[in-house]
């Protein structure tokens, strides 16, 4: 009798609970997916009211016949090693702001910062950082009597001066996330190893690190989606050039969409890039498994 | 509570002062780096939006402006109207971050607390989202939008934004898993509902983190362009960010040092909330008080 | 104790802030529907791109007072839409049945809204149309052009002065004054911020039509399976180009800085030369660019002075009238009307070059670029062939200017490469 009632009020909070988030996402999510795929087999110019089908003549094209695009993905890569990279040295100094430095509390706020800004804002402020005429990184270059760098001209660089803009921006909100780990780690684990005298590097490796694997591995995945999704930082800044030296993957697929009038090809490649980012995320979280 | 915490302050100060001053001062050191890196760029707008173009043109963005002339700004508060730009940027943050804080809990207290079937499908649509890619998908999106009758009104940015999505979930789901189940068991022993497990237990020990995605989440719409921009074309639903859209995009003001007067405006509430709110990101999440 | 309290109210004002976010929110949407049509009252919706005929028509002349006047049953919208998203809104809104009731479309995308709009074939603004006719996508006329736009070469007075320069008649001459500035090392001859690859246009993708001497020359080539072979005007015309990429007469690095920093440094006056078209006048003059000092004259890229000169005259804004529009009769009697009077007061105005038989237009400041040159103007046209093969092969020829500047690959590989990808792009 009262099992019974526990289990109808369990179900009953189930309904009442996940009724609103399950619509949203289905309305705004899963209902968009469904027409992305469809649109995918067709030929659609996103405009026109016939939409031809053609079976798998897109997923052909991107697989057999779009160099460009894979030569792209190459790109998203350089955001993505760069992120990984950075994440060693993110957790460290967010185990730092832990209340392990002086002003902790000043610096944290200065290190979020950059997060708070409008993407669009930064692009600006990086784009006289830049820029070939009187930017600020090749005055400090000709102060120091060394050699002018095209940061955003050259095409073996632009790819690495952008991924330093995202690193600026988004580094901030991964330090968070290791932050809250490191906060919500009971304090007298801890103290405890402090009190054996153990280093801040030791603390950190052996009794920190392991605590906060969940954290690790989540932000891990969100680097992989954010950096083969990236796309505002090129499209903005150098919209994708020169000559597509820049061009990410998303950026691809919007020109493709928009500019060259080829819908149903673009949803493809958005599919594409989904399954591409799931066997990522896939393979990177049996690396990180097998690694701790 | 609070003199609890000030003590742990006090001995975590004691032992960073303990361990050693060559470390500490390295450390501080890296931080006063990492705090130029970070404000180089924001200075260098600053200085731009008291800037003529002339002078843009001809002196070095480091120089600081030699007087504080405003005309840029003027110039932007003129061709946009701010103040409706704030008050529809402060709704859809209010709105969106109540909103999806309740609707991000409820569905992370359901999917730790209860075992039902399609649970992992469920997880895996909300993952789905997650990966979705923007702007392709827009094409259903803005469809639905103007069938369900939202389109140009606020509620269309506020019904994309409430939606929980995954990073939360998992975020209050780390939170939830820390606070023993022995606790909602007492409650349910006590004769409390599964709802009122939820109100009076589950969303207050998740405050905390709440404050954190809060402010994320808050961060994040008042910073979007491309949703209100699609969404909402009327001049009365303009946003802060879609005016800095329109400041880019408008000879009058898409010039160097305007468009960093329009960054500038549209930083500081931004920054405010950030400036207001930060100890809530950070101390917030210590004080949660998880283990208790 | 104190806490839980906290807690409650909290949440209470959480809940409370909520609803009445929803609320307010809700209630912003219902000023927002358009009149019924029972009263036989109609909102016409407008959408626009252009700043200077948005100024115009919200505030120094009135659109919709303007019409009222003439019909006071309808009411008109106008919305201003950014002009980078402009292509992009649409066509979402297109799907969804949103479009406007009255909008202009960019020529470049002219033929993709070949079914979308209605013929406006029977107007009498069509029939006064100078341009109407030559912009025909399928046989019917779905938009008509607002404004006619030359290309210039923008020159700061003072600096040819100091350098004792002529305006250059010839490809050669060009580069040769050029060149004499950069010798002097101490202005940038001309200002190119080709980070932004779209500032090359009226290089790489008029230069072919000039050397054609066709504003439709990309038309006839995507009639052609390798037109990119040397001797076609495509070729002949970027090997001129790639002369003056390789003079290096834009500064330091051209690639590495954009749109904004090239009207700094002209508007600074330190550059001499900038190449753009009528519309950038209003854009100098704003940011505080001063007339006295400011020439213009036509890009002259012929061999010799016996070779005839072409200019490019670029038709802009089709205002047309989707087949979704529940008001197309109202629409298109408001079109009559908008090219009428009005057109030529605000053509005035907002001092574009007019596209209607019957408005004068005299522009003392780009005559001058005229005088003394024979000028033959080619008027720029896409069709739907070229569209398709554009889109097929993704021909962005800006990209290919920032490649040349580049300076890595060799013109004749550029093209090699272009002939092939051109060639299957037709075959599908």
């Amino acid at each position: 009798m009262l099992k019974n009632n526990v289990k109808m009020q369990k179900n009953l909070v189930l309904v009442t609970f996940l009724f609103i988030p399950t619509i949203l996402i289905s309305l705004f999510m899963i209902y968009p997916l469904i027409r992305l795929v469809a649109l995918s087999f067709t030929s659609w110019d996103g405009l026109s009211l016939t939409k031809t089908f053609v079976g798998l003549t897109n997923f052909k094209k991107i697989i057999f016949d779009s160099p460009e695009v894979w030569l792209s993905l190459k790109n998203n890569g350089i955001y993505f090693v760069g992120h990984l990279l950075f994440i060693p040295i993110e957790l460290f100094l967010a185990f730092l702001l832990d209340n392990r430095v002086r002003n902790s509390k000043m610096f944290k706020t200065i290190t979020f910062l950059p997060y708070m800004i409008n993407t669009v804002a930064v692009a600006c402020m990086f784009i006289f950082l830049y820029s070939s005429q009187d930017g600020v990184l090749n005055s400090m270059l000709q102060f120091f009597h060394m050699d002018k760098i095209g940061w955003l001209s050259d095409p073996e660089i632009v790819n690495y001066s952008l991924t330093g803009v995202s690193l600026w921006k988004f580094s901030g909100i991964h330090i968070i996330l290791f932050l809250a780990a490191f906060q919500s780690l009971p304090k007298d684990m801890i103290e405890a190893s402090i009190i054996d005298g153990a280093s801040t590097f030791k603390q950190f490796y052996h009794i920190v690190l392991p605590n906060i694997k969940p954290v690790v591995e989540i932000v891990l995945f969100l680097n992989v989606r954010g950096a083969l999704q990236i796309f505002d930082i090129p499209y903005v800044m150098t919209s994708g050039g020169p000559n597509h030296a820049s061009e990410t993957f998303t950026v691809q697929t919007i020109n493709t969409a928009f500019q060259y009038q080829n819908f149903g090809l673009a949803c493809a490649m958005a599919i594409v890039l989904m399954i591409i980012i799931i066997i990522f995320s896939i393979i990177q979280k049996k690396l990180f498994n097998l690694k701790g | 509570m609070e003199a609890n915490l000030d003590i742990k302050k006090e001995t975590t100060i004691n032992i960073t002062k303990r361990s050693g001053s060559g470390g500490e001062a390295l450390k501080v050191l890296l931080f006063i780096f990492i705090s130029a890196i970070v404000i180089l760029p924001i200075l260098i707008t600053v200085f731009a939006s008291f800037k003529s173009l002339p002078q843009i043109g001809s002196e070095s963005a480091l120089k600081p402006p030699t007087s504080l002339n405003f005309e840029n700004y003027k110039e932007v508060l003129k061709s946009a109207n701010v103040f409706v730009g704030f008050k529809n940027s402060m709704i859809l943050v209010v709105a969106s971050v109540v909103i999806n804080s309740l609707l991000s809990t409820m569905v992370a207290y359901c999917l730790t607390r209860f075992d039902f079937k399609l649970k992992k499908a469920y997880f895996a649509i909300f993952l789905v989202g997650l990966i979705i890619p923007g702007i392709v998908t827009e094409i259903s999106r803005f469809g639905l939008m103007t069938n369900i009758g939202v389109y140009d009104t606020l509620l269309a940015p506020i019904l994309i934004y409430a939606g929980a999505d995954l990073m939360q979930i998992y975020i209050y789901k780390q939170f939830l898993e820390q606070v023993p189940v022995s606790v909602d068991e007492s409650a349910m022993m006590d004769g409390a509902s599964y709802f009122t497990i939820y109100w009076r237990i589950i969303f207050p020990m998740v405050i905390p983190a709440t404050a954190t995605l809060g402010i994320l989440k808050a961060v994040d719409v008042l910073n979007d362009m491309y949703i209100p921009f699609l969404y909402m074309p009327g001049v009365e639903n303009r946003t802060l960010s879609t005016l800095l859209f329109n400041c880019i995009t408008d000879p009058r003001t898409s010039s160097i040092p305007k468009l960093s007067a329009a960054a500038v405006i549209v930083m500081i509430p931004t920054l405010v909330i950030y400036f207001i709110f930060q100890k809530y990101i950070f101390s917030g999440i210590a004080a949660g008080a998880v283990k208790e | 104790m104190i806490k839980k309290k906290l807690f409650k109210n909290l949440r209470l004002a959480l809940v409370g802030a909520a609803l009445l976010s929803t609320v307010v929110a809700g209630c912003s949407n219902t000023n927002s529907t358009s009149s019924t049509a029972s009263d036989k009252k109609v909102t016409l919706k407008m959408a626009l791109w252009g700043d200077d005929e948005y100024k115009y028509m919200t505030e120094t002349n009135k659109i919709a007072d303007a019409y009222k006047k003439v019909n006071p049953n309808v009411t008109i919208e106008v919305e201003k839409i950014a002009k980078t998203e402009y292509d992009n809104t649409m066509k979402i809104r297109s799907t969804a049945n949103q479009l406007p009731d009255v909008f202009p479309i960019r020529q470049a995308n002219l033929s993709l809204y070949g079914d979308t709009m209605v013929p406006l074939n029977d107007l009498k603004a069509t029939a006064n149309n100078i341009y109407a006719k030559e912009t025909m996508i399928k046989g019917n006329v779905i938009g008509l052009p607002e404004a006619v736009f030359n290309e210039f070469v923008f020159y700061n007075k003072d600096i040819f002065k100091e350098y004792n320069l002529e305006i250059p008649k010839t490809w050669d001459e060009f580069i040769k004054v050029s060149q004499t500035i950069k010798d002097g090392k101490k202005y940038t001859p001309l200002a190119l911020g080709l980070k932004d690859s779209w500032v090359n246009y009226p290089l790489n993708e008029y230069m072919p039509m000039l050397e054609a001497g066709d504003g439709q020359y990309y038309n006839e080539m995507a009639t052609k399976d390798d037109p990119f072979t040397k001797g076609q005007p495509f070729y002949d015309a970027y090997t001129k180009i790639q002369k003056l990429y390789d003079a290096k007469v834009f500064g330091d690095d051209p690639l590495g800085y954009g749109w904004d920093q090239q009207r700094a440094m002209f508007v600074a006056g330190k550059a001499a030369m900038f190449a753009a078209g009528s519309w950038y006048k209003s854009d100098y003059n704003q940011n505080g660019g001063k007339d006295e000092n400011l020439g213009v004259f036509l890009l002259p890229t012929r061999n010799t002075t016996s070779d005839p000169f072409y200019t490019t005259a670029m038709t802009e804004f089709f205002w047309g009238v989707p087949k979704t529009s529940k008001n197309q009769k109202e629409a298109k009697e408001f079109l009559e009307w908008f090219f009428g009077d009005y057109y030529t007061q605000l053509a005035t105005a907002i001092n574009i070059k007019p596209t209607m038989k019957g408005v004068s237009y005299n522009d003392k400041f780009f005559t001058q670029a005229f005088d003394g040159v024979d000028a033959k103007s080619v008027t720029v046209f896409y069709d739907d062939k070229y569209n398709k093969v554009k889109n097929a092969m993704k021909f962005d020829v800006n990209g290919i200017g920032q490649q040349m500047m580049a300076g890595k690959t060799s013109l004749d590989s550029i093209m090699n490469d272009l002939n092939a990808q051109w060639k299957k792009a037709r075959g599908n």
